[in-house]
């Protein structure tokens, strides 16, 4: 029966019709029933949604110098699928990106992955040599690097943002929700090569906002420099300072000593990146002395000009107090024991104030309790309560030793002091986008008739012998000294180690600047009056002109 | 001799429309598919050569349609000596290349002698069995045939050119079955090709005796068929799939397929030209496409039917399996039916030498066509005479 040939045509020909009803269904089949999936995967293969970084906003300087800026750079990548040399690829690409050749290669011959970063945030002139080697597959993004254009100034303060341009210390994590502004969104048509052809739609972001700090760029450089002369002089391990206006609590400078390099924040090390006046607590020995003063003051269990019997040493609690120098027996009133920084002068006023009414008055203070400046990560510091006093505490605490406490909340309460009483949050905000920071309104912490006996008691320590190095030429000074011992690790103190700490405010009758200095280890012989007081004494002199401050 | 004006009028001229019409969608469909690469020289680089391939093609035509094919069948040795030389100096130069190479360039264009070498089979063969008789030595007939196309097809094989060798695997056994060979030929043919393949794939490696390691299938397998791809394996078909799917009824409109002209669908213009159709033109395009083979192939079946020799017949139905096989292969593997082989798509996909070869198989079939029609005009003109 196949033995014609005509019929074996048809047999063939019909199983070939067999075939060809089987591609047409087919072709039907992905055209009709299949055609929204595939349809929806062309389009998803060649839409491509894009998000939009939003330009993060500068940080300024009270006075509109750049502190923190984003710069464009370029971002390089490629599709390592559709790379036909990746061995070349490599050789062409790796002088050029200062990146090692073997590493590019593995990245580039990684078939599974459709997207690998080369390079991210180079100099675009970088990008533009790599653009010219015409190599496909490779691509470019904009992104912006956060450039900080005074270096190591402020660098703790202003701190850091990340690789994705976050915020992640200091003013940059505090100020993130203003400064990153808002994204936005952009559908593109790519290629294969995922070079973008045509744009479909944008969505607008928004710049993120300006910042206007209280900072001063040249008292902070003033200040971090006279901290970086006064730490190589010494050998001190480091040093901090705090120049504020105590009417406002504008924050003029905060330096910290060593620096860090702004630029180059994640190779600095922990202890180095931390604004360390916020952030780290010290036992702050004598200039604690003015909180007990104000305390008796304030009770009424010392009144100005009287007088008390001063034995040249006190036992108490099995423990011997004696003052800083030798003495004999004497009969001094407050000023004299503030002038003098007389420990059994300061625990005899205490022990007439009694452990919980003094208590009460430190916490007034606003130690133990967070100042609520504008700066990420503040400690409270430890203020033992009265019931744990031990005997000894009420020979300790009120002259700066077993209590720590930030260096800005020593500033702020002697910028209630130099304020007439009143105390005002400590701020390094100036303005967001234009808006002024909200203040709150101060609080007043002591009356203004102590305020006034404590500013001529601070005047005379440094009129008289307390601190004659913080006197600045044509100003009225009025600050306190402090060498507090530094505590081990193992609760006890050595001998030798301390820190220095001078804080003071001028003009002292009407005061408008306050400037506080803390030398941290400043060797054999150092301490508040002979290391932070000459510090102390240039920055202010240096900040008086700058803010032109009258005597 | 005829007279020219004769012989024209004589072309069957519904294959003729049809050819030229798969050619003119061929290339307007290359154009649409190339003419946004940034790196050719002119938009119309593909067109142009194809252009030039297509004109070859006629020549070639022109040439087969106006000889006596039957004249052809003296030649057959010629041409089976003719192909081995061919495809043996290709295969010379692709080994001093140091790679797999397919063609043997002539400057202004890469003759691919596996192409031809298709036609020349489908003649030499058809030759061979219209002179043997039917019912004698029937099982050296079929030995010989097989000896002579298997030869040719190894060769093709290994050159590597899978898709060819299946088109010529095809064609032999096609002309086998019109020829009338005895269907117990086939199921020998059938049970010995099936157990040979089951012996070295399965068989052998569950005995514990590796004939190949898996990862050296892995590497025949690319190594035959640079495509296959067995990281990223399926991506060329997905992306096929989508352009076609995406096409919808009336498609994207030309120029306007968005994987076609991203470059999102591999080989667009050669292999892989169906799902071009099928996304800018939609499944009408892609059905008007199908609607031109159906054409070409009715008309090869009645050229094969109408001829007056076994010979003709033999050629015409050679020829007529040989574009069925390859446009079924094709689309098949566009639209996920068949595995992807790298056989183009007669007179569409971009591609000169098989351009050439079907131009040239149409020149015969027209051959053919007019001598059965000169045949019968001589029988009614007789007949006329006798009255």
């Amino acid at each position: 029966m196949f033995g014609n040939p005509d019929r074996r045509i048809r047999v063939i020909l019909f199983s070939f019709i067999i075939l060809f009803a089987l591609v047409a269904a087919r072709a039907v089949f992905l055209q009709t029933v299949s055609a929204d999936v595939l349809a929806e995967m062309a389009a998803e293969q060649h839409v491509q949604q894009v998000d939009l970084p939003a330009r993060r906003g500068t940080i300024f300087d009270r006075n509109g110098t750049e502190l923190a800026v984003g710069q464009e750079m370029k971002t390089i990548f490629a599709n390592p699928q559709q790379i036909d040399d990746p061995l070349a690829a490599a050789a062409q690409l790796a002088p050029l990106l200062k990146v090692d050749q073997a590493e590019l290669l593995e990245k580039l011959s990684n078939r599974e992955s459709g997207f690998e970063y080369l390079a991210r945030k180079v100099q675009p002139e970088v990008a533009a040599e790599v653009e010219a080697l015409k190599i496909p597959s490779v691509g470019f993004l904009s992104e912006e690097q956060r450039v900080y254009p005074q270096g190591h100034l402020a660098a703790q303060v202003i701190g850091f943002a990340g690789t994705d341009n976050t915020g992640l210390a200091g003013m940059e994590l505090q100020l993130d929700g203003a400064l990153m502004g808002t994204g936005g969104r952009q559908r593109v048509v790519t290629d294969a090569g995922g070079n973008q052809i045509e744009m479909l739609s944008l969505e607008e972001g928004a710049r993120g906002k300006d910042v206007y700090l209280t900072i001063d760029n040249p008292i902070q450089y003033e200040a971090e420099k006279v901290l970086a002369e006064t730490v190589k002089k010494t050998g001190a391990k480091g040093a901090m300072a705090i120049v504020m206006d105590p009417r406002s609590g504008e924050i003029y400078a905060m330096a910290n000593v060593p620096t860090a390099n702004a630029n180059n924040f994640d190779s600095t090390p922990d202890e180095l990146r931390r604004n360390r006046t916020v952030t780290d607590t010290y036992e702050p020995g004598s200039v604690f002395k003015a909180v007990t003063a104000a305390a008796g003051l304030e009770d009424g269990a010392v009144a100005p000009g009287q007088t008390f019997y001063l034995p040249p040493a006190l036992e108490l609690g099995g423990y011997t107090i004696e003052d800083a120098y030798q003495r004999g027996a004497v009969d001094w009133d407050l000023g004299q024991i503030i002038e003098h920084s007389s420990n059994i002068g300061t625990v005899t006023v205490a022990m007439r104030v009694g452990a919980g009414r003094l208590n009460y008055w430190i916490h007034q203070f606003g130690f133990g309790r967070t100042t609520g400046i504008d700066f990420p990560g503040e400690v409270v510091g430890i203020v033992e309560p009265p019931e744990t006093w031990s005997e000894s505490s009420i020979g300790n605490i009120p002259i700066g030793q077993g209590i720590s406490v930030t260096p800005i909340q020593m500033a702020s309460a002697y910028a209630a002091i130099a304020n007439g009483g009143v105390a005002v949050t400590p701020h390094l905000v100036k303005s967001v986008d234009g808006e002024p920071a909200e203040l709150e309104p101060g609080t007043r912490v002591i009356s203004e008739a102590t305020a006034e006996h404590l500013a001529h008691y601070l005047g005379r320590v440094v009129d008289g012998e307390g601190a004659p190095l913080a006197r600045v030429e044509g100003y009225s000074v009025a600050g306190k000294t402090g060498t507090a011992q530094k505590p081990t690790p193992d609760g006890g103190y050595t001998d030798g180690i301390y820190i220095g700490t001078f804080v003071g405010y001028v003009p002292a009758g009407s005061p408008e600047l306050l400037v506080m200095v803390v030398v941290d280890e400043p060797g054999e012989g150092g301490g508040g009056a002979t290391v932070a007081a000459p510090a102390f004494q240039r920055i202010t002199e240096f900040s008086l002109r700058r803010l032109k401050i009258s005597p | 001799m005829v007279e020219i004006r004769t012989y024209i009028r004589h072309f069957d001229y519904a294959l003729l429309s049809a050819v030229f019409g798969l050619i003119g969608l061929g290339l307007l469909m290359i154009y649409s598919a190339t003419h946004a690469d940034p790196d050719l020289p002119s938009p119309f680089y593909y067109v142009r050569v194809q252009g030039i391939a297509t004109f070859i093609g006629v020549m070639f035509m022109a040439v087969a349609a106006f000889i006596d094919f039957r004249n052809l069948g003296r030649f057959r040795v010629h041409l089976y000596v003719g192909i081995l030389a061919m495809i043996l100096l290709v295969m010379a130069l692709g080994t001093t290349a140091m790679g797999g190479q397919r063609w043997i360039s002539l400057g202004f264009f890469n003759l691919q002698p596996s192409e031809l070498a298709k036609v020349g089979m489908i003649l030499l063969l058809s030759s061979y069995l219209a002179e043997r008789q039917r019912g004698e030595l029937e099982a050296q007939t079929t030995l010989t045939v097989l000896g002579l196309a298997g030869v040719v097809v190894l060769l093709v094989f290994f050159q590597p050119d899978m898709g060819t060798a299946l088109v010529l695997t095809a064609v032999t056994l096609a002309l086998l079955f019109l020829y009338g060979t005895r269907l117990a030929h086939f199921a020998v043919i059938g049970a010995l090709g099936t157990a040979a393949m089951f012996l070295v794939f399965k068989v052998l490696p569950a005995a514990g005796v590796h004939v190949f390691h898996s990862y050296q299938v892995d590497r025949l397998l690319v190594f035959i068929n640079p495509d296959y791809d067995p990281g990223g394996s399926g991506y060329h078909l997905l992306q096929s799939k989508i352009a076609i799917g995406s096409g919808m009824m009336t498609g994207k409109g030309l120029y306007e397929g968005t994987q076609t002209q991203l470059n999102f669908l591999p080989e667009h213009h050669t292999d892989f030209i169906f799902s071009v159709i099928g996304e800018e033109l939609g499944f009408v395009g892609a059905a008007l496409l199908l609607a031109l083979y159906v054409i070409v192939v009715w008309r090869a079946l009645r050229i094969a039917m109408i001829s007056d020799s076994l010979f003709g017949s033999l050629v015409a139905g050679g020829i007529l399996s040989m574009l069925l096989f390859q446009v079924f292969v094709n689309i098949g593997m566009t639209i996920g039916i068949m595995p992807i082989t790298g056989i183009p798509l007669p007179f569409v996909s971009y591609g000169g030498s098989s351009m050439v070869a079907n131009l040239l198989a149409v020149g015969l079939l027209e051959s053919i066509h007019v001598r059965s029609r000169l045949l019968g005009d001589r029988r009614y003109m007789r007949a006329q005479n006798a009255d």
